[in-house]
């Protein structure tokens, strides 16, 4: 049953991971990696029986794209390592090439797995159930693993060699022989009968792995990071393996005192940090009992208190420790001739090399033969150390203090103390034990039984040196002889660095020797006579600098500041060809900004000396002023002289200096060059101060540098925008020079500059331009506008001086025609003549300027705001300016239809001038017009005329629609009350209507004499009118017989002047207005003989009507005939006389009565 | 984020690890917080008479217990506050020695923290040999410190999870991080 069930559940599993496989092979990066995570934890959890069937299928993804998948690969190979060791040779080849990948993350991944596996290898191979040829398959294979490993312990890349790092451990753990505890994982636990294994030779390669790691350790170029997996690699091995507990030991008191210079602070402490609790983790370790004192010893050389270490070590230890020193009998010491404070890196005579262990000895170069203790002893007597100083100073001090002395000494803090009477008798010691000479002096006082032992420094050094090359040796037996080698030479170069580690490093080789051995010697007679050395310090350092000299006198000193100075200004050549340019210009500007006015005069007398060249050193000194004027720099607290209370007055005096010397030196040199200085200190300098301002603005009535001055100024206002409104002022004030050119172009500088210019530069040029406008309104010039003091009177020139400003800035800003009109309505007449002459061309401008726009919408074409605002707000007097303003605003295009109401109203309350209309009279309303004519035609003739032409379209740029139709027009001056207009001007105005033949045609004078005749009386000339128009156009005289007809039957006769109009008509008429003459009644009949020549042809008339007719005349008609017969042949002489005048000159006429 | 898998340590995980740990949560980063003190120290209601409680105590307990012991003064002092924030991130205070986890990078609150730590992973003898870096950045127990910290923490973590090659850059990053906060780094590596 549990059978059947444990099979089914089997089959999901199954199923389930072969599905995954599937889509581990379909998903593409990290899903890919997370499949194939699940794929194995099911293979190694699950379904293990299966692990053969489906590992190619994951370990084929060895050579995918991502990271991750291949990291889960070693993975897998790793724990395949531990659960399925039998599956070992056919995954150790695999892990070859995750070592050989290219991407760090998976090699760091594989060395890791490769320790691992290399562990659980060992422990296959120690199961023994294995086939040989299968077991030493695998074993090439890792030991190929190994070297791989191994070379990368140079890597470029920290992380991989930390990984090695913890390889190497692994191998060094598992090859060497374990003690009792650990035997499961060491050496002793391989079978001695596989034949491929030679445990002594992995015992030896482990002993060579240790002292690579050891090297690697203690290499100067190592990283902290690497240092720290080091030490605790070391740590680890001595904790397992107590036989490499003293080497490592040294290994890290070595690294205490010459820690690799290239680590930060932090790091440094970090480091120091590491060892310690590395050093106390092992103190805590049985095996490390034997060692305690050393190790002991190198926690209070990391400066642990004696009772903190106490406290970290176990407790049995301690009895035991305390025993030890009891008994006297301190089996090994480190000894050392540095003194035990001088632990920072590289700083001490202490070499890492010098207590170079060899191979298999596990104590130090020789056993000691006179204890530490006896000495301390000795040393604990006053009288002992007395003599023994005494005996020093007399004997054994060289003349001379040799320069190792001074760099390795270091003053002891604790002199006196226990601990360093300890580390003092160790110094004897090995003194004792290494010199023979002085060693009697110390045996006689201290009558301890020594045995001088000439040779044995030089010995233990030859074995030193014997002992190097055997390694190599060692080395290229060995399969690591490359990695080994490598590792020397790297160690070797770095040691480099360290003076004393250095000679050591000589000592390997044997050409060498001979002369490392003398220089020891040299040191030797140098025994360390502690006490005394404080005491000449203290001696040296009394002698202070302030006792022993004398302040230099103020004079002499500042005599040499100048000296000095002045050298550093006469080495310009120098400077330069040695490179220190820079350097000498800020000295320079240093001393001259910093020190005594002196120094300025002398620096600033240099600069005027050659300003061409050194042109350049006298900005940065401004630069300089600058900067303690704005407080970016302080003086220091020695250089500042009273003088400097007033600093910011120093940039200021320098600017001034500068400009002033140079424009006004004179020197032939400076000349060609002037232009280019003042260019450059005036754009170049921080700021400009208000009297080098005034100096540029001076500098334009100058008149060579005139034009430059100006030039100045504007590219000054363009350039330095912050401050442009304080020196447009400069500028401004120039455009009312008496010379014209300066004038020019002051004038376009400062348009220039007020297009560019912020807010408030304009509000300065406007305000300037107002001021200078207002000047006109003055009765007597301003003394702005004089050069002299004389008083001069107001003329035209002046007035445009004053203008031009304004003008000018008009275009730019319409605002100010406001202002304008105001100061033109409280000006005079000249005045205000030329203000509308010169203001003409602008508006005329603007104006056309708006026509491109509104051509094609001409109804939505609206006034400019300042002319709205003219329009609105006319200040009083400038009446005629805004008149001149609308004629302008219609000269090209029609009146809007704002402006004829603005007009209107204008018109309306404020100005009573008829001619204030005439420009949008076509804009006007018929009936306004007709209320305006008798005023229009009062006008000058040429007025008129304009007036007409512009009522009739006559000359109009524009198509206009004229209110009035000339018909209407010609109409409405007849019907202008005599009263208001004088007839003379009416008909004045009417003759120019019949002028215009091309308006006036036939048609239209038919319409008005229609009209006319309408009017309920007889307008006064329309008599006249009929008349003309019978002249221009006889065809019209049926129409004018009509009328004749229907004035009868009004009566015409009644009204004197259009009675003698009507008989002229007739006149004209002759004979086809004999009818009409028959049909008047008598009372009319009188009339005719004024006009002798219409009697007579009617007389005629009549006299040919036949009888029949003649009798049908009216009674008095006949009468009048008969009456005035004999005068009918002088009427035949002035018959054909109407036919000539109007052809000459239709004007000429008078209307009856008139003349 | 990133798969770099960080703890943060502090003495009680309380208050500067659990700011840290829930300021690197909310930046996504996968993040565990421990304590290594023997016990979980609050502040009491006199400076000798700290509370103490075992590792394991929910913070919920621990926040009933203070809430009876005297409300207001807990409230005052931010206690409850902040074991109301902790009890919303995880339930209980956890010991490092006794977690399992192996951590890409673990980082400490204080020297004394660094150095338990480092003592613990050096006294274990190594299985995975997998590094961890283990970084100590100095922050004192208060509210204030214990924000601070978290933000630095927080931009040391971002840095750490930008690096490519985390082993090979870790020297450079500290050095600069410790540039710019001013405040003294230790760092060492040790393996699982």
């Amino acid at each position: 049953m549990s059978n059947k069930h444990g099979h089914t559940s089997n089959t999901t599993v199954q199923n389930q991971l072969i599905r995954w496989i599937n889509d581990t092979g379909m998903a593409e990066g990290n899903k890919k990696a997370g499949l194939l995570r699940k794929v194995i934890e099911v293979l190694l959890h699950q379904g293990s029986q299966m692990i053969p069937v489906y590992m190619e299928n994951i370990l084929s993804y060895i050579s995918d794209k991502n990271t991750d998948v291949k990291k889960q690969v070693a993975y897998f190979v790793e724990e395949l390592s531990k659960s399925h060791p039998e599956l070992l040779p056919k995954i150790v080849a695999q892990l070859r090439l995750l070592l050989l990948d290219p991407v760090i993350a998976v090699q760091k991944r594989a060395i890791q797995a490769a320790s691992i596996l290399y562990r659980n290898t060992l422990m296959w191979i120690c199961k023994g159930d294995a086939e040989v040829s299968e077991m030493k398959h695998v074993w090439e294979h890792l030991t190929e693993l190994k070297l791989m490993v191994l070379n990368m312990i140079d890597s470029e890349n920290e992380g991989i060699r930390t990984h090695s790092i913890k390889f190497l451990e692994e191998v060094v753990l598992r090859q060497s022989p374990g003690d009792i505890v650990d035997a499961e994982s060491s050496l002793d636990s391989l079978p001695s009968d596989v034949p491929f294994i030679n445990r002594k030779a992995l015992e030896e390669e482990s002993d060579h792995i240790f002292k690579l790691l050891v090297k690697f350790h203690n290499s100067q170029h190592i990283s902290s990071v690497n240092l720290m997996a080091c030490m605790t690699t070391l740590c680890s091995l001595a904790k397992f393996r107590p036989k490499y507990l003293p080497r490592v030991i040294q290994a890290l008191g070595d690294l205490h005192t010459t820690l690799p210079p290239t680590l930060s602070q932090s790091q440094v402490n970090s480091v120091r940090k590491h060892l310690k609790m590395q050093i106390l983790n092992l103190i805590k370790q049985s095996t490390s009992n034997e060692m305690m004192p050393q190790l002991t010893q190198l926690l209070i050389d990391i400066g642990m208190t004696a009772q903190e270490i106490n406290k970290a070590v176990p407790k049995e230890k301690r009895n035991k420790r305390l025993g030890e020193i009891r008994n006297g009998d301190t089996p090994s010491k480190r000894f050392r001739i540095d003194s035990p404070q001088s632990n920072s890196q590289g700083s001490d005579s202490n070499s890492r090399s010098e207590f170079m262990y060899d191979d298999d000895s596990q104590s130090s170069i020789t056993k000691p033969s006179a204890t530490e203790d006896s000495i301390l002893e000795g040393l604990n007597s006053v009288d002992n150390v007395v003599n023994l100083v005494m005996k020093t100073l007399q004997n054994c001090l060289p003349d001379n203090m040799p320069p190792s002395f001074t760099n390795d000494y270091k003053p002891i803090p604790n002199s006196g103390s226990k601990v360093q009477k300890k580390n003092l008798a160790k110094m004897l010691m090995s003194l004792i034990r290494g010199e023979s000479e002085n060693t009697q002096i110390v045996t006689q006082s201290m009558e301890v039984d020594t045995q001088p032992n000439q040779t044995v420094l030089q010995q233990s050094l030859s074995d030193i040196a014997a002992k190097i090359p055997l390694i190599r040796e060692d080395d290229e037996k060995t399969t690591l002889k490359n990695a080994v080698a490598k590792l020397q030479e790297s160690t070797k170069d770095r040691q480099i660095e360290s003076a004393v580690s250095k000679l050591m490093e000589e000592t390997r080789q044997e050409h060498l020797k001979e002369e490392e051995r003398k220089a020891k010697e040299k040191e030797k007679p140098v025994p360390p006579p502690t006490p005394t050395v404080p005491k000449l310090k203290q001696k040296v350092k009394l002698l202070k600098l302030q006792e022993i000299t004398r302040p230099i006198p103020k004079e002499i000193k500042q005599k040499l500041i100048l000296q000095a100075v002045e050298r550093i200004l006469n080495a310009e050549k120098d400077a330069a060809i040695g490179g220190a340019e820079q350097i000498r210009a800020k000295f320079i500007t240093i001393f001259a900004s910093s020190y005594t006015p002196e120094t300025r005069d002398l620096v600033l007398n240099y600069i005027l000396d050659n300003p061409a060249e050194r042109i350049n050193l006298a900005l940065k000194w401004l630069y300089e002023e600058y900067a303690f004027m704005q407080g970016f720099n302080r003086h220091p607290v020695t250089l500042q002289p009273k003088l400097h209370e007033k600093h910011d007055q120093n940039y200021n005096q320098l600017l001034c200096a500068l400009v002033t010397q140079i424009s006004e030196r004179g020197d032939p040199v400076m000349e060609g060059c002037k232009d280019v200085l003042l260019r450059k200190i005036y754009l170049e300098s921080p700021v400009i101060t208000d009297e080098a301002l005034d100096y540029l603005k001076h500098l334009v009535t100058e008149d060579q540098v005139a034009l430059l001055a100006l030039e100045l100024l504007e590219e000054l206002c363009l350039m330095r925008p912050p401050r442009a409104h304080k020196y447009v002022t400069s500028l401004v004030c120039h455009v009312l020079s008496e010379n014209e050119e300066i004038r020019d172009i002051a004038l376009k500088a400062t348009i220039k500059v007020y297009k560019r210019g912020s807010e408030a530069v304009k509000k300065v040029i406007e305000k300037h331009a107002l001021l200078y406008l207002g000047f006109i309104s003055l009765n007597h010039p301003p003394p702005e506008l004089s050069s002299t003091r004389t008083r001069i009177m107001w003329n035209e020139n002046l007035h445009k001086l004053c203008l031009n400003l304004v003008v000018a800035l008009f275009p730019e800003k319409e605002g100010l025609l406001m202002e304008i009109a105001r100061i033109y309505g409280s000006s005079g007449a000249e005045a205000k003549r030329v203000v509308l002459r010169t203001i003409e061309g602008p508006i005329r401008a603007m104006v056309s300027k708006d026509l491109p726009d509104n051509e094609f919408d001409e109804d939505d074409a609206t006034l400019r705001p300042a002319f709205r605002e003219l329009l609105e707000n006319c200040p009083r007097g400038a009446e005629t300016l805004l008149t001149r303003l609308v004629h302008i605003l219609t000269e090209k295009v029609p009146p809007t239809a704002e402006l004829v109401s603005k007009v209107r109203d204008i018109y309306a309350t404020r100005v009573s001038d008829v001619r204030f209309l005439i420009p949008v009279l076509t804009g006007l309303s018929k009936r306004e017009i007709v209320a305006a004519l008798p005023k229009l035609i009062k006008l000058n003739p040429a007025v008129v005329k304009e007036v007409f032409n512009k009522l009739l379209g006559i000359n109009g740029t524009y198509d206009e629609q004229s209110p009035v139709s000339p018909a209407e027009l010609l109409l409405e001056l007849h019907l202008i009350d005599p009263e208001k207009a004088d007839l003379k001007y009416i008909i004045k105005a009417t003759a120019l209507c019949f002028a215009e033949k091309n308006i006036y045609t036939q048609d239209v004078l038919a319409a008005v004499l229609q009209r006319l005749v309408e009017e309920p009386k007889i307008p006064v000339l329309m008599m006249r009118t009929v008349l003309q128009s019978l002249t221009l156009y006889p065809a019209l005289s049926p129409l004018v017989m009509n009328i004749l007809q229907l004035l009868i039957e009004k009566e015409a006769w009644l009204n004197k002047v259009a009675w003698e109009g009507w008989i002229k008509s007739c006149e004209r008429l002759m004979p086809a207005s004999f009818g009409l003459l028959t049909s008047l009644p008598a009372a009319a009949l009188g009339g005719l003989h004024k006009a002798p020549g219409l009697l007579g042809g009617l007389r005629a008339h009549v006299a040919a009507l036949p009888p029949e007719r003649r009798a049908a005349l009216p009674p008095h008609v006949a009468a009048l005939c008969h009456q005035t017969d004999t005068q009918y042949p002088a009427s035949q002489v002035t018959m054909s006389q109407p036919n000539l005048i109007p052809e000459q000159n239709p004007i000429e006429p008078l209307p009856p009565g008139m003349e | 984020m990133s798969d770099l898998y960080v703890a943060v340590v502090c003495s009680s995980n309380m208050n500067r690890s659990m700011e840290a740990h829930a300021f690197l949560v909310k930046k996504g980063f996968n993040v565990k917080s421990y304590g290594t003190g023997e016990k979980v120290k609050l502040p009491g209601a006199s400076a000798d008479r700290p509370n103490c409680y075992e590792f394991g105590v929910l913070y919920d307990e621990i926040y009933n217990d203070l809430m009876e012991k005297d409300k207001n003064y807990y409230t005052q002092n931010g206690l409850l506050h902040m074991l109301d924030r902790n009890r919303r991130i995880k339930p209980c205070p956890e010991k490092f020695q006794v977690c399992n986890e192996r951590f890409d990078v673990i980082i400490t609150c204080e020297e004394r923290v660094y150095d338990q730590v480092i003592e613990w992973l050096g006294s274990r003898r190594s299985i995975y040999n997998q590094p961890v870096h283990v970084v100590n950045i100095d922050i004192q127990d208060n509210h204030e410190e214990a924000t601070i910290g978290a933000f630095l923490i927080s931009d040391m973590v971002t840095k750490m999870a930008q690096s490519d090659d985390l082993d090979n850059d870790i020297d450079e990053l500290l050095h600069e991080f410790e540039s710019k906060c001013h405040r003294p780094i230790l760092n060492c590596i040790m393996f699982y």
